[in-house]
């Protein structure tokens, strides 16, 4: 018998500093992925080289995986839910300090690497398909990648593209 | 009797969701229990519909409020061009 084909829309939650955390989809569909690319790479001409929106990077992959977290400012909740529109999603990722949006992405891409691998591995028949706990990014991982740029922060989408 | 008392609720519109993924919108929607034992049933005019979404399980009716949303899960559902309904599930 095959494997399944569709995506089913599984959230996992994910665990940042000073207890908070974000809740996120489990892996991208197809139409999520082309959405994706298509925020940062708004430019591309079949048979160019891709041009890439850099300061869509990693905002984009935040907004594509993002559904919800449990942020506060001033004791109230910062709204955060798929139901909002895009632009406001958008505009209140834009409002964090910088070192917040860097745990969130940091958080995402290596569930999105760790995601990755799982279904590489099942595609090639090692893996048993069953679910490894959620990443948990320690402080001193979030803190080490501050110096990274924009650009260089996101080597596993820019070689994606380029396969 | 207070355990035969029914419940009817009006909206104007509401979504359907498949976990996160948005099904389709409705207008025009009514809820309506005859009794406590009454599992629901809503009935809406349909205006956006991803009729693959539609057919996946589980779903969720939701009506967003001032403070948040109202979410039903659903036992079933069906559509007839805009005409939707639905039996409501066991609340979780």
């Amino acid at each position: 018998m095959g494997r399944d084909r569709i995506v089913e829309p599984e959230t996992t939650r994910l665990f940042i500093s000073d207890g908070d955390f974000i809740d996120v989809k489990k892996r991208l569909n197809h139409g999520e992925s082309e959405e994706y690319y298509a925020r940062i790479s708004p430019f591309q001409i079949p048979g160019q080289p891709v041009r890439m929106d850099t300061r869509q990077i990693r905002t984009s992959k935040v907004l594509s995986y993002l559904l919800g977290w449990s942020l506060t400012q001033k004791g109230q909740p910062i709204p955060m839910s798929p139901d909002m529109p895009e632009n406001a999603r958008q505009a209140v990722l834009n409002s964090l300090d910088k070192s917040t949006f860097l745990e969130v992405f940091t958080a995402i891409d290596k569930h999105e690497d760790k995601v990755d691998a799982e279904d590489t591995a099942l595609k090639n028949g090692k893996g048993d398909g069953k679910e490894s706990p959620a990443i948990s990014p320690s402080p001193v991982a979030v803190a080490g990648d501050t110096s990274g740029s924009e650009v260089s922060t996101d080597t596993s989408m820019t070689s994606s593209l380029t396969n | 009797m207070a355990n035969e008392i029914g419940l009817t609720i009006r909206g104007v519109e509401a979504s359907i969701y498949w976990s996160y993924l948005l099904v389709g919108t409705v207008s025009a929607w009514t809820l309506t229990r005859t009794s406590p034992a009454d599992p629901g049933t809503i009935t809406a005019t349909v205006k956006t519909v991803d009729s693959f979404r539609a057919s996946q399980h589980p779903l969720e009716f939701v009506v967003t409020h001032q403070h948040g949303a109202w979410r039903w899960p659903l036992q079933s559902l069906q559509m007839t061009g805009a005409s939707l309904t639905a039996v409501l599930g066991p609340r979780e």
